[in-house]
């Protein structure tokens, strides 16, 4: 077991540096270096100019400068935003909160939806269940976020009023679960749809896979119940491959965060990174990047540790 | 004179294989297992010797096959009629099956002991701390070592051998009637497969446990079993005791399987095979089904499908060259 | 199917395409969008960025078919001229991931060793990261222009094509035929080419298909989150951005909905041609 997790993490480490080292090199090109801006107030002599250059560590070589770079990052110091004047940490962490809240709860819903649908698909072929989950697969792969989200804006909020469109918490006399409650419906619902597909396919997929499994008849020669046969013997191991699924997920979990906060006004990072953006806010750009780029690497991680846990192959090698 | 303890007649298993058509897998398969002996089913793959075993406790995937005819009578009840609430029952104490893949066969997720002692609880109403030492007990039995550090081990731990020992434990710890062995030792290199079917003949004599041992092997047949049935594309074609057989086989089938053994007391220069394939369930041939491959067929055995009949007492065969009068000598009585 | 010739796979796999009802419902839209949106354009002189100051946020009329903007622009023109680019821009993007990665899993499975481990290796890690916020922190640095959001899709999707490629290579690689022109001494480039190629392809249609609606649903999100095509110019994407006002979303439906619904349709039709293809290659494989 130890030596799986020490591969995975010398695996995740070159994962790591590249995606750094391709933000770092971005960051570079981005136009608007301190020493730009003061170029622009006035012409300065070369000497100064090098003299500012040493000053904010530029006239080292790049290698040098991306470790130093790197450090300050995973250390806090991210510079401060072109747009707020405020240390770029301090944006990004009061966003961090919305984000995981909606992240979150969207995963651990489409899960506890998909995993039952895809468990009945699976155990009674060609039934309602099964039909259920082609739809929601096709449905999941083939609807624009943005626009389903516009959709069930106008119809409960506008239209129905029966959902609020916008933020977090009610403006004014909000707070407290029921008002967070009210507030994740829609845009839950709208991250939802994405992944559902992804699970339900890969939930059948697995158990499909193991009830073909010789143990599985084993099982059943023993004259177990189906219910004992079905939960502690195909469950148990369609468990693994489901694990290793949501690891893909993030992607498509970030993805879609970044653009149904924005729909929906949530105070997340991803509306962060787009008014970033528009401002031209590199310091946060690059700020929120590198801490997706180590989101995502935990995740993975942890997801490893689990799969590993549940594999008796790799926990008692 | 044994006790019929299992007595099949006429079984027929139908495949589904698309919306509305079905194929017959097996059909008139007719035989009888008697307490304490060991019946060998041998025959090719696809033959319908599996499909046979697993339909006996009724193993087969609901959704895609039917047992469409027959009847398997076991202890005064037709197994076929049982609901699966009583057929569970059955299975694990009254009769047991163990499958070719011991590799396979073994939840891969829980350890060796976790397993028996679900197969202890699940009969009986016995602690988990009993079960795990009657399982300890059981294991030494079959013959592994250690038998209690085993218990704690996972079954990647294992080799193929162990593993089939380990099956076989779990299959015999309820003392069932009848134990089912499909194709046990083909997986497993052959001088474990000697140790296993040891195994196997000295549990069967010390507990009295009936076995229907699936083969295609005849050399495992000639081993272990003291009636023989030979099967092909879904029917039996020849049964009877082992010496029968094996002095006197005589449908073509069962002739071509003997003949194709390499053979130590004679002088072979090459070996003999039967040529041809098994047909597939969709372009079986109109008569006798062997008559694509059988080297005496004769006109009326494209045209008229040969019955089961018994040719001399406890011997019968399916071939109308055998079975008529006047067709070979030697059933001639 | 072995003993089958290439020719008469191919003819049963069109036949099995034409069963599929959904599939061909949806080739034949998408055929008919793409001529619409090439032709229509050139003959009905269709300008997307003109702006008829005598109509403000018109409703659908006689001479505006779908209305106009808040800034006078005629949205039907807008509507099929968006389409000619996202259209565009889902293909082309496709076209780079698998320029790159078509060849890239074939070296992968072809030669294993270390080529394999680093190919592999750099497509998961481009797998595990959200490709959205790549491609949004590039735009922010080199701009969005059309050849640059092209060019970054195509860039972040070449893992998946890669993989399947690698997938299939390596299958057929060790089957007997292969093994058989290397017995007779063919080079590896023909080997590839001959044998492997033409029996690997054939699932890569399957993937094209997804690919390429997947590729229009980043470019749409680009747009309209304002990092990919960028006004006057249209895309279904930029185009349904006006609904993040409350106006538009709520009074004025002609100027969001018709681009969502070509949007939705399009992706549906070629998600539908992707499963036809699936179905068609292999039957027997006709769940998800």
């Amino acid at each position: 077991m130890a030596r799986y997790i020490a591969k995975r993490l010398l695996q995740a480490i070159p994962a790591f540096l590249i995606i750094t080292v391709i933000v770092f090199l971005l960051s570079n090109a981005a136009p608007g270096s301190p020493i730009d801006l003061i170029k622009s107030a006035g012409d300065i002599t070369p000497e100064a100019e090098h003299a500012l250059m040493v000053q904010y560590g530029l006239d080292k070589p790049v290698v040098v400068r991306y470790f130093i770079w790197l450090g300050n990052m995973l250390s806090g110091d991210m510079g401060i935003s072109s747009r707020t004047q405020q240390p770029v940490w301090s944006l990004i962490s009061e966003r961090i909160g919305p984000t995981l809240v909606l992240s979150l709860y969207s995963l651990l819903v489409s899960l506890l939806i998909a995993i039952p649908v895809g468990v009945m698909a699976a155990l009674k072929p060609y039934s309602i269940w099964d039909n259920i989950s082609s739809v929601a697969s096709f449905v999941g792969a083939a609807a624009p976020n943005f626009f389903v989200a516009l959709v069930l804006v106008y119809v409960f909020s506008i239209k129905l009023g029966v959902l609020p469109s916008m933020g977090m918490y009610a403006a004014s006399g909000g707070g407290g679960i029921g008002d967070l409650a009210r507030h994740l419906v829609l845009p839950g619902f709208v991250m939802v749809i994405q992944l559902l597909g992804t699970f339900v396919k890969q939930t059948r997929g697995s158990m499909l896979e193991v009830m073909n499994e010789e143990y599985v008849k084993t099982a059943r020669a023993k004259g177990l119940s189906e219910l004992r046969v079905t939960v502690k013997h195909i469950l148990r191991n369609a468990w693994i491959p489901i694990v290793s699924c949501i690891a893909t997920t993030v992607p498509l979990l970030v993805g879609g965060a970044t653009v149904t906060e924005q729909v929906f006004g949530w105070p997340g990072m991803g509306t962060l990174l787009i008014q970033s953006i528009s401002q031209r806010d590199y310091n946060t750009i690059m700020g929120i990047t590198v801490l997706i780029s180590i989101a995502v690497l935990v995740v993975n991680l942890l997801l490893d540790l689990v799969y590993a846990f549940l594999d008796p192959k790799i926990r008692f090698d | 004179m044994s006790d019929v303890i299992l007595d099949v007649k006429n079984l027929q298993v139908q495949f589904r294989t698309g919306k509305k058509e079905t194929l017959t897998a097996i059909q008139d398969v007719t035989f009888q297992v008697k307490a304490g002996e060991i019946l060998g089913i041998v025959g090719e793959s696809g033959c319908g010797k599996s499909v046979t075993a697993n339909t006996i406790l009724r193993l087969l995937p609901k959704q895609t096959s039917l047992i469409s005819g027959g009847s398997i009578s076991f202890q005064g009840r037709d197994l076929v009629t049982l609901s699966e609430k009583e057929m569970r029952k059955v299975r694990g104490s009254k009769i047991s099956m163990i499958f070719q893949e011991p590799m396979t066969s073994l939840n891969p997720a829980y350890r060796i002991g976790v397993q028996l002692v679900e197969m202890y609880q699940a009969h009986s109403k016995i602690s988990k701390k009993e079960a795990w030492q009657k399982a300890t007990k059981m294991l030494e039995k079959v013959g592994i070592p250690a038998p209690d550090q085993r218990m704690y081990e996972y079954p990647h731990q294992l080799s193929g051998g162990m593993r089939q020992r380990v099956m076989i434990a779990m299959a015999l710890s309820a003392k069932p009637e009848l134990l089912i062995a499909d194709e046990p030792t083909t997986a497993l290199d052959v001088t474990i497969q000697a140790q296993v079917l040891d195994l196997m003949k000295e549990l069967q004599r010390e507990m009295g446990t009936s076995i229907i041992l699936i083969t295609h092997d005849m050399g495992v047949v000639a081993e272990t079993s003291d009636y023989v049935m030979v099967m092909y594309a879904g029917e039996v074609v020849e049964y009877g005791s082992a010496a029968m057989i094996f002095k006197n086989p005589l449908h073509p089938y069962t002739q071509g399987l003997l003949n194709s053994l390499p053979r130590v007391d004679r002088d072979m220069q090459r070996l003999t095979s039967i040529t041809g394939t098994v047909p597939s369930l969709s372009e079986m041939p109109a008569g006798c089904r062997f008559s694509n491959r059988c080297g005496q067929c004769s006109g009326q055995c494209t045209q008229q499908k040969p019955q089961l009949v018994e040719v001399e007492p406890g011997h019968q065969v399916r071939c109308l060259l055998c079975g008529a009068p006047g067709g070979r000598g030697e059933e001639a009585e | 199917m072995k003993t089958q010739t290439g020719q008469k796979k191919k003819s049963e796999a069109f036949r099995n395409f034409k069963k599929h009802k959904m599939a061909m419902i949806g080739l034949t839209i998408i055929t008919l969008e793409i001529l619409c949106v090439l032709i229509l354009p050139l003959l009905l002189h269709l300008d997307p960025v003109a702006i008829d100051r005598t109509a403000f946020n018109q409703a659908p009329g006689q001479v505006h078919l779908l209305g106009t903007d808040e800034v006078g622009r005629d949205m039907f023109a807008r509507v099929v001229c968006g389409g000619q680019v996202s259209i565009l821009i889902g293909f082309a993007a496709t076209a780079i991931s698998v320029l790159v990665g078509l060849p890239l899993g074939l070296v992968a499975a072809y030669y294993r060793g270390r080529a394999e481990s680093l190919i592999m290796r750099t497509a998961d890690i481009f797998m595990s990261f959200p490709a959205m916020v790549l491609i949004l922190v590039v735009v922010a640095v080199f701009g969005s222009e059309i050849p640059i959001i092209i060019f970054l899709i195509g860039i972040l999707n070449w893992p998946a094509i890669a993989k399947l490629i690698y997938g299939n290579v390596l299958s057929l690689r060790g089957r007997e035929f292969v093994e058989a022109e290397r017995a007779i001494g063919s080079s590896d480039l023909k080997i590839i080419f001959k044998t492997i190629l033409p029996n690997a392809i054939a699932p890569l249609w399957v993937a094209l298909a997804f690919r390429i609606s997947s590729a229009m649903i980043t470019e749409s999100a680009l747009s309209f989150l304002g990092a990919g095509v960028q006004p006057p110019q249209a895309s279904w994407g930029n185009i349904i951005q006006a609904a993040t006002s409350l106006a538009v979303l709520t009074k004025r439906w002609w100027i969001w909905i018709p681009a969502g619904v070509c949007l939705v349709v399009t992706i549906v039709c070629i998600n539908f041609v992707g499963e036809g293809i699936r179905d068609a290659l292999d039957p027997k494989m006709k769940r998800l």
